[in-house]
């Protein structure tokens, strides 16, 4: 399994971007995966509340969804997140596994646990939205979570760059690169059809 | 922003948060609720649509006007067509499903989520419901939705 773990704050757009990864995912199985009853791709979804609502999203697009709601994997739900993971893959088997952590959680934590007890796991990476409209505040009001979130990612995206002037998207750039001047870096607006080629070059290097 | 906490207690607390420890994260009030609503007559999604909007300014203004920060606004419609409404304390997203603009329905199931830091899950919680109320008692269409928020 190549497992996609997706971090970031609150809002930032990781099930808008989840839900075009997935359809650029679906749209590379071959017809036998396709009509397979084992999914190729299945997506764990955590929230907070007790209540999901990224999952339904998901689930009205025809996408396979695993819940574990009202805790976060990366400390009350970690248990759970390791048995579920090792269920998919006992089960399933699937090519891909994405996970969409809450806002609050610590994707670096959550990616320890799966190298550590995770089941065949063919390759794992981190991507880490930043919510280009609110990194002032954000980086303000919450610097701790907010460079945690992003100092080990893999993969940075910087989404809402519609919401931003060039130059002000240039100065939220260098301010990431800082924090994390190794990961793969794209600058995106979910809002719109991201260029697939962005994907394709992050799906490429996670395999 | 205002320092009051919710009660609950999660590993989590930004107010002992360092690098060093790495599983402390923030507290933030949540409301998270399903209603599944009932209404007398058919109501076409874009009377719901509207209403659902109201509830989302309702939340993201009183969070703004205490100056707390809003985590997210959330708004899920289920049934053969849905609607998806968020917002980060500014401007509301609106996505639905094709077949939105034309769809009626008098049985609707909506899932509701805000997480607010700086208040209290109680004062979230009351406020949300208030609003909630409120904006359907001005559409005057809804006759079940008290026995699914007591």
């Amino acid at each position: 399994m190549n497992v996609l773990l997706f971090g970031g704050f609150l809002g930032s757009g990781k099930t808008s971007i989840i839900l075009q990864v997935a359809r650029y995912l679906v749209k590379g199985f071959s017809t036998q995966q396709l009509e397979s009853d084992k999914p190729s791709l299945v997506i764990i979804e955590n929230e907070v509340g007790e209540t999901g609502i990224d999952d339904k999203i998901l689930k009205a697009e025809g996408l396979n969804v695993r819940e574990l709601i009202a805790g976060c994997i990366c400390c009350t739900l970690n248990a759970e997140l390791t048995v579920c993971l090792n269920e998919i893959q006992e089960e399933l088997s699937p090519k891909w596994v994405i996970i969409e952590t809450t806002g609050m959680a610590f994707p670096h934590t959550i990616a320890e646990t799966i190298a550590k007890y995770g089941k065949g796991i063919d390759s794992l990476k981190t991507i880490v939205v930043a919510d280009a409209e609110r990194w002032d505040e954000l980086s303000t009001i919450m610097p701790g979570l907010i460079e945690e979130q992003i100092v080990k990612a893999n993969i940075i995206l910087l989404n809402k760059i519609d919401c931003l002037e060039p130059e002000q998207v240039c100065g939220v750039k260098e301010s990431i690169r800082r924090i994390n001047p190794s990961a793969l870096f794209y600058a995106i607006s979910a809002h719109d059809e991201v260029d697939p080629q962005i994907w394709s070059k992050a799906v490429t290097y996670c395999e | 922003m205002s320092e009051q906490r919710d009660e609950h207690v999660h590993e989590h607390s930004y107010q002992q948060y360092s690098l060093e420890c790495s599983t402390k994260h923030s507290n933030p009030a949540i409301f998270s609720e399903t209603l599944r609503l009932v209404f007398l007559e058919k109501v076409n999604s874009e009377k719901l649509q509207k209403s659902l909007t109201q509830w989302v300014e309702e939340i993201r203004d009183w969070t703004n006007d205490n100056a707390y920060l809003v985590g997210h606004i959330k708004v899920f419609v289920e049934g053969q067509e849905s609607l998806w409404l968020s917002s980060t304390g500014r401007s509301i997203n609106i996505k639905h499903s094709q077949g939105w603009n034309e769809w009626s329905a008098n049985r609707v199931t909506l899932s509701l989520t805000a997480i607010i830091f700086g208040t209290s899950k109680e004062a979230l919680r009351e406020v949300a419901q208030e609003s909630i109320k409120r904006v359907y008692r001005e559409y005057g269409d809804l006759w079940s939705l008290r026995n699914t928020l007591d």
